[in-house]
């Protein structure tokens, strides 16, 4: 049977893993020895040529290996760091931390553990304003440097406009004059 | 004596030159070398100014600035302090505040 090859053979997987082997000053043969069993020269060889996919786990053993960051290789399709992704990384950077784990230490909150921020981080994950907020003071960085659109500059924006409006009907249903809390 | 780089060596250009490159999505310091394709601003250099061991010239960090997509002025060390606030961030921040309020009234009824 074959195995499960979550990380198609082509280009793409090819071309992230010579770039980590590369980065690491790896030849083949010594990655190979720093991978468990069946991950041998030749499936890796393979793998470069195009001819053989990986598997998640396979692709994170490869990332350990060769001290990229975790997804380097097994972040194929989702460019990662897209959006608030990259920013949550950026944060993590600026605020010197240099892995999730660290952040996470340094954030210490039930609910935004290691795992929640690799999801953020490789942009398998939503994060709420809460884990946000929590992620910007442990960083450092304003709140607003999270956010995709931190380093455009605008000046309308038809959802904002929309939300006031709505706010401000809700507040004139409640009895108060939005004027007076503009 | 060392040279007078505009965002000198250390632990503060090292952090922004890795913000930069995630802002970017390059993975590895080759990847954002290549993209540059910059003479003097090799792999090897970026790799010693994000190990703090080296400053980066204004026109240098301009280049990696473009190239990840950001301002040059990023590696400015007051860049989020001198930064003008977004307008549509301020709004945002007013209807937090109304909302807050609406809130409160709702808790005390």
């Amino acid at each position: 049977m074959s195995r499960d090859m979550e990380l198609q053979a082509g280009d793409d997987l090819s071309r992230r893993l010579k770039a980590a082997r590369a980065l690491a000053d790896l030849t083949t043969a010594e990655l190979a020895s720093l991978l468990p069993p069946g991950l041998g020269v030749g499936p890796i060889k393979a793998v470069e040529q195009g001819r053989r996919g990986l598997s998640q786990e396979e692709a994170l053993a490869i990332e350990a290996a060769c001290g990229v960051e975790p997804g380097s290789i097994g972040e194929a399709d989702a460019e990662p760091g897209v959006g608030i992704s990259r920013h949550v990384r950026a944060a993590r950077c600026l605020g010197g931390f240099a892995s999730a784990e660290a952040l996470a230490a340094a954030i210490d909150a039930r609910g935004l553990g290691v795992g929640t921020i690799r999801a953020i981080e490789r942009g398998a994950r939503e994060p709420s304003v809460g884990e946000l907020k929590l992620i910007a003071a442990a960083c450092d960085v304003p709140l607003a440097f999270l956010s995709p659109s931190f380093f455009e500059r605008r000046s309308e924006d038809p959802d904002t406009r929309r939300l006031e409006a709505k706010l401000d009907a809700l507040m004139r249903h409640l009895g108060l004059d939005p004027e007076a809390f503009a | 004596m060392s040279p007078s780089y505009a965002h000198p060596a250390g632990e503060a250009t090292a952090r922004r030159l890795v913000a930069a490159r995630a802002l970017g999505g390059f993975k590895s310091v080759l990847a954002l070398a290549q993209a540059m394709d910059f003479e003097g601003l090799r792999e090897s250099t970026l790799r010693r100014v994000e190990l703090a061991g080296r400053g980066l010239w204004s026109h240098e960090a301009e280049v990696i600035a473009e190239t990840c997509g950001v301002p040059a002025a990023f590696f400015e060390a007051d860049f989020f302090a001198s930064r003008p606030a977004d307008p549509v961030e301020v709004r945002l921040e007013a209807v937090e505040r109304r909302l807050a309020i609406i809130e409160r009234l709702e808790a005390s009824r």
